[in-house]
């Protein structure tokens, strides 16, 4: 772990070189959701505002779409370390970077370690702001349980992350994986309406996604939406499916890893 | 013969550190020319001068009488140049894709391209890779094939940053003949080295040094019967001459800069 | 002529080698424009989803343009064989032209999958001749306008990092999701200056199959701005390529 800090104070110091980008990935989420809400606030006001509180309980659109903001910023940040690895491939630095005494887990700390904390320093706004305009529904337990519910996030997103590392260092396209992932899921996963208004292919795809499940269990404790399922049924689908992610990550990971050593790593 | 190269005057600053101070340098047709110096003397910085990469704070330069400053992009078809960047093929297309893309860029017609493309690969071994990608070859395999591409459009001078590192020894002395060998034929050639004891005859060598070519000499006068080859230049390098008895052919051998 | 058309089959030659992208690309725009038109669908009124799938389909457009035209030196540059392109007859600007051959085909492809995914969610377009004509033109004016920003990036390294924010920007200021007479006047301002607002209100004329006379006016002032961003866009181009000469950062820009 020490030495993955050491590598995370490079990208650290990298980063500080480009400081645009940082303003630029602060903004992307709060910059997707915008049109949306700006097609509430200016489209057919009534008639949109008035079905969504029917499907949500919640007339708090703008706070509902922060929040789903907010926790996709949490589950994704991880996946950004793929990004990092196929950039070394590309420069052709890989092979330096793979003998250094760190662990896949390591490289993936290390690599969205930035991220995190440029997340949480991001979120905390996105949060309050989103309680605020809830504050009858708050609670320290349902807080609390809410933070439960993103780490269960976390834990199904570190499953996908090493599923993306290895299919990066063996076919080499994980990125391509990850983004078409990264682009789908806010759809799926109903950052910016209940999957349940999805055509119907996408909303079945959607119940085998963790993330379906912990977004809709995040803004229920938050801000007192609908469920999809029994709240108690859903934790326990959620903790499931999470498990179930991360050690079918891990496996994958391993199989490939070994593959990409018997076949070489050079290329990109 | 006519001065195929011409840099006069030339001075170069990154910020504070004036790499090239009043550098005169120039090459006839016909000559095979070897720039020498340490590491960080500025050979690079005067080779991506000459082909027009980078422009001089002050000076001329003149390549097959085009004004490089200006007309760089005229001057790229008549030229080949090899920069000592490993990187600088397209990993991802096989040997063949990329020497004819580059051929395709450069204008040679499509059936001349083929022939040619055919003839480098070969001469450099390399024919029965030429449908390998790029990114599984090994070093010495992407640095001949940088040469290839660098001499698809046969150009008039080529232009050379340390090729020979990384080629194993009967590489290296084959692709110093092939050089020599399209030198021979007409070629200009324009090569920085730190390779040395393996140069054609017929090679001058200029060495440069705080910021200025300081003399140039014929390769083939470098001979010392006291010493190894290395130490003779090791010497020449770092302080700027040799001994009289590491000379063969007298002070003939030099040409006085000044 | 010649040597973009050459640049052009080595981009797609090196896009065969791989395969996954190729779904992605497909699906990708699905989901990105989803959310948009799906959220105007919530009250299954078609009309609203059917006007910002256009808005949103070229916005979809500007973007592939902007990361394949505007940021088109990045790829090359990072892998290294940019300087082998630089060091060819071939001029930065006939460089990005060849990106944005490259950037038109792929959205082709692109378009036909979307309104495929589009058509079995329930939002169907109704396709013209002139819409095509509409894709082809905003292929070349969103082109320029790419041009100026690769000019930009070129010229100002830092700008290209905030290549997919300035999207969004363009996206929300040119009407996309809302039509551009719903903003203050000081913002109308902006949205004026970028050619995808022009596109986006065409592109809605046509699907209402409105008469030509009210398109004709915004197409000549859609051609006069391309153009001066075009050629702007040349002019910054030059610059940036002396200054790179000058520094000497082909390889580490
Ligand atoms: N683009 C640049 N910006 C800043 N400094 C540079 C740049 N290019 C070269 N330099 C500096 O100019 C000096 C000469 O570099 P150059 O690459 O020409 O050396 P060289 O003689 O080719 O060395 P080597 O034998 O190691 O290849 C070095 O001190 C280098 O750091
Ligand atoms: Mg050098």
């Amino acid at each position: 772990m020490v030495s993955s800090l050491h590598l995370a104070k490079a990208g650290f110091l990298s980063a500080k070189k480009y400081k645009i980008d940082w303003y630029g990935a602060f903004f992307t989420p709060l910059l997707t959701i915008l049109p949306v809400v700006l097609l509430y606030y200016l489209g057919t006001k009534s008639g949109l505002v008035q079905f969504f509180y029917g499907a949500t309980n919640t007339k708090n659109i703008f706070g509902y779409l922060l929040l789903g903001a907010a926790y996709w910023n949490y589950v994704e940040v991880l996946w950004g370390s793929v990004f990092t690895l196929k950039y070394y491939m590309r420069i052709g630095q890989l092979e330096e970077i793979f003998i250094m005494p760190i662990s896949a887990l390591g490289y993936i700390f290390s690599w969205s370690v930035l991220g995190l904390v440029r997340v949480t320093i991001e979120s905390v706004p996105i949060i309050i702001l989103a309680i605020l305009l809830n504050v009858t529904t708050f609670t320290l337990i349902r807080f609390i349980l809410a933070v439960g519910v993103v780490i269960f996030s976390i834990i199904a997103s570190f499953g996908f992350v090493f599923l993306f590392f290895g299919v990066t260092l063996s076919f080499k396209e994980g990125d391509e994986l990850v983004s078409l992932l990264g682009n789908a899921a806010p759809l799926i996963g109903g950052m910016f309406f209940p999957v349940s208004v999805l055509p119907k292919g996408l909303e079945y795809f959607a119940y085998v996604f963790p993330f379906t499940w912990g977004l809709d269990l995040s803004r229920h404790f938050l801000m007192n939406t609908n469920t999809l399922l029994d709240v108690k049924k859903e934790l326990i689908v959620l903790m499931a499916l999470s498990f179930l992610y991360l050690g079918l990550g891990v496996l994958s990971f391993k199989a490939l890893q070994t593959k990409a050593r018997r076949e070489g790593m050079q290329g990109f | 013969m006519r001065r195929v190269v011409e840099v006069t005057n030339i001075k170069k600053s990154f910020g504070k550190l004036r790499v090239l101070d009043k550098v005169d340098f120039y090459v006839k047709e016909g000559d095979f020319k070897v720039i020498i110096g340490e590491n960080g003397s500025g050979k690079s910085t005067l080779l991506k001068i000459m082909v027009g990469l980078l422009l001089p704070d002050e000076g001329e330069v003149n390549v097959l009488g085009i004004d490089v400053k200006k007309q760089w992009k005229k001057l790229s078809a008549k030229i080949g140049v090899v920069l000592a960047n490993e990187r600088s093929l397209y990993w991802k297309l096989t040997a063949w894709e990329n020497l004819d893309i580059f051929g395709g860029i450069y204008g040679v017609p499509k059936k001349e391209r083929r022939k040619r493309m055919k003839e480098l690969l070969e001469r450099f071994g390399l024919f029965e890779y030429k449908d390998k990608p790029v990114e599984d070859f090994s070093t010495g395999m992407r640095k001949k094939l940088m040469v290839c591409k660098a001499l698809i459009h046969n150009p008039k001078i080529l232009f050379v940053d340390e090729i020979l590192n990384g080629l194993d020894p009967s590489s290296t002395r084959e692709m110093v003949e092939y050089l020599s060998e399209l030198n021979e034929k007409g070629l200009t050639v324009v090569m920085i080295s730190h390779v040395l004891h393996i140069l054609p005859e017929s090679a001058d060598v200029a060495l440069l040094r705080n910021g200025q070519i300081q003399m140039e000499v014929k390769y083939k006068d470098i001979r010392s019967k006291r010493r190894e080859i290395y130490e003779v230049f090791e010497k020449l390098i770092k302080v700027g001459e040799v001994d009289e008895k590491d000379i063969l052919f007298s002070r003939e051998g030099y040409e006085d800069k000044a | 002529m010649k040597k973009i058309f050459y640049l052009a089959v080595k981009d797609m030659k090196i896009r065969l080698k791989y395969k996954f992208v190729w779904i992605n690309m497909a699906l990708t725009p699905f989901f990105i424009i989803g959310p948009y038109v799906f959220s105007s669908r919530i009250v299954e009124v078609n009309s609203l989803a059917e006007s910002v799938m256009i808005g949103a389909l070229l916005w979809y457009w500007l973007n592939q343009y902007f990361f394949g035209v505007g940021d088109g030196f990045t790829e090359e540059r990072e892998e290294g064989a940019l300087i082998s392109v630089i060091l060819s007859p071939v001029s930065l600007l006939a460089f990005l032209l060849s990106k944005s051959v490259d950037t038109f085909l792929m959205n082709l492809y692109i378009t036909f999958f979307t309104l495929i995914f589009f058509n079995l969610s329930g939002v169907k377009l109704e396709i013209h001749l002139l819409f095509f004509l509409l894709l082809i033109i905003s292929g070349v004016y969103i082109t320029f306008f790419s041009i100026f920003f690769a000019a930009l990036s070129l010229w100002k390294k830092k700008i290209g990092s905030i290549n997919s924010t300035t999207q969004f920007f363009f996206g929300i200021l040119s009407g996309m999701v809302n039509p551009v007479e719903h903003f203050p006047h000081y913002i109308r301002f902006i949205s004026y200056a970028i050619p995808l607002t022009y596109l986006i209100s065409i592109g809605r004329n046509i699907m209402k199959n409105e008469n030509g006379s009210n398109f004709i006016s915004q197409l000549l002032i859609l051609t006069a701005l391309s153009f001066a961003y075009l050629i702007f866009g040349i002019w910054l181009l030059r610059k940036a390529e002396n200054e790179i000469r000058r520094k000497g950062e082909w390889e580490t820009w």
